[in-house]
């Protein structure tokens, strides 16, 4: 599973820390992975400009690093969905059959 | 509360992998892992089996250290002085090329102004346009308060979120010109004023 779009799309709506985004992609995505991995992607979504971020406290009172959509961001995010849809119709229209219902046929 | 801090500290560290990770990446981890184990205890886990299960489900610590990106080059010069890696720092040089040129406009300007006018030397367009800037800058103290307001409000919003790239260069670049215009704009009267002393010799 692609792990940037999720992590794109978790903070789209606030910034969140690590451990948010980690909690929040295994309850929406029932998500079974080493949670440590997102901080790498963390990193190179951050280096790449698509997020920033910032040390300040959460809400227990500890100092968390907070991840923020950038401008870039939200346009990979845009464009990370563009590509989803895209990639669920060809796949749909193989596995389920075009658009009268017979089942594609995959070239041989 | 801090008891449990330290000791995931010194499990974490024990593990040896903390020497291939920066101080900030240490530190992400831990409070991972912090956020983790108190989670679990709030939901009834002993604190034990907690720490066991927030370092599992963390995954391999060797792995995810070779998975940072490889932090941006920082030169280093032979004096030592580390010149800033990230383009979007430029922004903060940037601020202090501002800084320059307000002090430059608000103490030095008016004393060259001042030198001009009593020597009756031709000063040049570029010359007077900075003359006005600094005079517009001590003409009202709302303006200095201003511009410290704005000051502070950029400061503010560049920490939550950094310009980018392009944005960095365009205003160093515009601070850049502002400094050299102005140090232009205050020796050109001053050469023609050597000259001409040269040329009454």
């Amino acid at each position: 599973m692609e792990l940037r779009p999720l992590v794109l799309a978790i903070l789209e709506s606030r910034p969140l820390y690590g451990y948010d985004i980690a909690q929040r992609a295994r309850r929406r995505a029932n998500l079974k992975w080493e949670e440590g991995t997102l901080y790498p992607l963390l990193h190179r979504l951050e280096r790449d400009g698509l997020l920033a971020s910032e040390w300040r406290k959460a809400p227990n009172g500890k100092n968390r690093k907070y991840y923020a959509l950038t401008r870039k961001g939200k346009t990979a995010l845009a464009k990370d969905r563009v590509d989803w849809k895209e990639r669920v119709r060809v796949v749909s229209e193989i596995l389920l059959g075009g658009k009268h219902g017979k089942p594609g046929r995959l070239a041989p | 509360m801090a008891n449990r801090e330290d000791s995931l500290r010194r499990i974490f560290e024990a593990t040896g992998v903390t020497a291939r990770l920066s101080d900030e990446q240490k530190r992400e981890l831990l409070t991972h892992l912090e956020d983790a184990v108190e989670s679990k205890v709030a939901a009834g886990v002993p604190e034990m089996e907690a720490v066991g299960q927030a370092f599992t489900e963390l995954g391999d610590l060797e792995k995810i250290a070779r998975q940072f990106p490889t932090p941006v080059p920082v030169a280093v010069t032979p004096e030592g002085i580390r010149v800033l890696g990230d383009p979007r720092n430029l922004v903060w040089i940037a601020l202090s090329h501002l800084g320059f040129f307000a002090f430059l406009s608000w103490f030095v300007t008016p004393r060259f102004a001042e030198v001009f006018r009593q020597v009756r030397v031709p000063v040049p367009g570029l010359t007077l346009l900075f003359m006005k800037a600094g005079d517009l800058l001590r003409s009202s103290p709302l303006v200095p308060a201003a511009a410290l307001l704005l000051l502070g409000a950029a400061i503010v919003v560049l920490r939550r979120k950094p310009l980018s790239v392009a944005a960095s260069y365009a205003l160093l670049l515009i601070s850049v010109g502002l400094c050299i215009g102005l140090a232009v704009g205050l020796f050109l009267p001053l050469i023609s004023l050597l000259e001409g002393i040269g040329t009454r010799r």
